[in-house]
């Protein structure tokens, strides 16, 4: 379970090739995830879109490990999501609602990965967490508990969390979706900046057009559970499937009212 | 139901799996012990200055009627250390602490932290439930000895100070000493540490497998108390039978 010395033999710093094969998952009567097929090349910055109760944060919890699908496999690189095994392959997950202990001050927060697992001394830790709290675009708000930051602030504060981990993949559940567009531009330039320094294979669900336009490489479009088109943002834009034009054409209407 | 506690002794073992990270976890136990004490303590004494005082009125008269005076300190003695010390604390503990276990454990259950935790392959188990198992173990016998010391005090000032007893402090413990033995406060402190466990790990158990949103956290708050206390009283009974046997 602690991540062991060893890992430095095994966590291998290229990035990570993630597939989905015939994914499924139901609760209960409900069927979530209808055969889900994905391939995520590795250091590729892939969206997910798709309306809300589609199944998007379902998908990322079955990607991350935290469950597993009822039918269907799932690899990372060469092997099935397993959180109880980190010093393999470091998988960060950005939640929807960023999921701060609520009992831990920022900089703890920030810290905890590094602390609980005894891989860094204290000073170099303050240290580790004040860089990564710049990277979001926070400073000084350390010693602030998660109650006192506004919604934005605590997403900023969960990717810190998720970049101390050094991932070599990391999954994010709408990292703009509570950010004002400066902001929001600024996350968008350092997921691209990870990839492009570190080679991080990057999964973001998201409604954020632009930012889907602007960053990724490719996306998918999942609707009802189920994926019915994958491409890069240019081609799913020209598609012409009904149901993907009526999806994107909601989301043009919207913004022009807002215009 | 049978499931549940199948999972709770799972729960259980799980943690006493864990027992060597300890040392590891010093922290974090100290601050829970620390939040339980605080949370407590005071009630504790107050319970048991009250707890032995109603013993010593309700049985006292009685005595001085039949002229055994002289055995009202050895009854408020023993029957607080053996068994109502440790019940008492324990259904004290079960309320403030494990109903505060269970809600905090059940809300960074609903809001996603655990997953978070699971997430930077933190092991909840590790992280949440065996500080406040530790802590709890080592929390309630010591809530025991506070307790039979003021139910204690409490029993002789009620002896003393009620006409129909008029026992002097002196010869009140005087009894007490001559009739509670070691062993009997022994045996009190030994069941409260199966209490705290049985507590903690039902507490724990009760936060993590909360669903069904915030509303869920009311729910498994009021389980964690429930099952605590049938659990206490049940184990009460059974820990009483072995330990009149090995002691
Ligand atoms: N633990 C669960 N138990 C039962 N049903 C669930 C559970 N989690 C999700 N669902 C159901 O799965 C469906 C998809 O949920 P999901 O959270 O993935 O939506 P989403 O695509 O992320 O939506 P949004 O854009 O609003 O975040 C929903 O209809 C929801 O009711
Ligand atoms: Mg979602």
């Amino acid at each position: 379970m602690p991540i062991s010395s060893q890992s430095e033999n095994s966590v291998s710093s290229e990035a990570v090739r993630v597939r989905l094969k015939d994914v499924c998952k139901s609760y209960g009567a409900q069927v979530v995830l209808k055969n889900v097929n994905l391939q995520v090349e590795p250091g590729e910055i892939f969206a997910i879109m798709g309306p809300s109760g589609s199944g998007k944060s379902v998908l990322l919890r079955q990607i991350s490990g935290l469950e597993s699908p009822d039918s269907g496999e799932i690899w990372i690189n060469d092997r099935h999501p397993d959180l109880s095994r980190a010093d393999q392959t470091r998988v960060a997950m950005v939640f929807q609602s960023g999921a701060l202990l609520s009992s831990l001050t920022v900089g703890e927060n920030v810290g905890l990965f590094l602390e609980e697992h005894r891989l860094k001394s204290k000073k170099e830790i303050g240290r580790i967490v004040s860089a990564k709290l710049k990277a979001v675009g926070l400073e000084g708000v350390e010693a602030k508990f998660p109650s006192e930051l506004s919604g934005g602030m605590k997403k900023r504060v969960s990717i810190a969390r998720a970049l101390v981990i050094e991932p070599q993949l990391i999954l994010y559940d709408e990292p703009t979706s509570e950010l004002d567009p400066v902001s929001a531009v600024t996350i968008g330039q350092e997921i691209c900046r990870l990839r492009d320094t570190l080679a991080i294979t990057t999964i973001m669900v998201t409604h954020d057009r632009d930012l889907v336009q602007g960053i990724a490489d490719r996306v998918a479009i999942i609707i009802d559970g189920k994926i019915v088109a994958i491409g890069t943002p240019k081609e799913i834009w020209a598609n012409q499937n009904r149901k993907i034009k009526d999806f994107l054409h909601i989301n043009f209407k919207f913004d022009n009212t807002i215009l | 139901m049978f499931r549940k506690f199948g999972e709770m002794i799972l729960l259980g073992l799980e943690t006493f799996r864990a027992l060597p990270l300890c040392w590891r976890h010093r922290k974090k136990i100290l601050e829970q012990f620390y939040v339980m004490g605080n949370e407590s303590l005071l009630m504790a004494c107050i319970l048991a200055i009250f707890i032995g005082g109603v013993i010593a009125l309700q049985s006292g008269p009685v005595m001085v009627e039949r002229g055994i005076a002289s055995t009202v300190g050895g009854l408020v003695g023993l029957s607080l250390c053996k068994e109502l010390s440790p019940v008492m604390m324990s259904v004290l503990a079960a309320g403030r602490v494990g109903s505060a276990i269970a809600a905090e454990i059940g809300s960074m259950r609903v809001y996603q932290e655990i997953d978070a935790l699971r997430t930077m392959s933190i092991n909840p188990i590790h992280y949440l439930v065996l500080p406040r198992v530790v802590a709890m173990t080592v929390a309630v016998p010591m809530l025991v000895i506070f307790a039979n010391l003021f139910g204690w005090v409490g029993g002789a000032l009620v002896s003393m100070g009620n006409p129909d007893i008029n026992i002097p402090w002196r010869a009140y413990f005087n009894s007490l000493n001559s009739l509670v033995d070691i062993r009997d406060i022994l045996s009190g402190v030994l069941k409260s540490v199966v209490f705290a466990v049985l507590i903690a790990v039902v507490s724990c158990y009760m936060g993590l497998q909360t669903s069904g949103g915030p509303r869920g956290i009311g729910k498994s708050v009021t389980q964690a108390v429930v099952y605590s206390l049938v659990l206490i009283l049940i184990f009460d009974y059974l820990a009483t039978r072995i330990l009149m046997i090995i002691l």
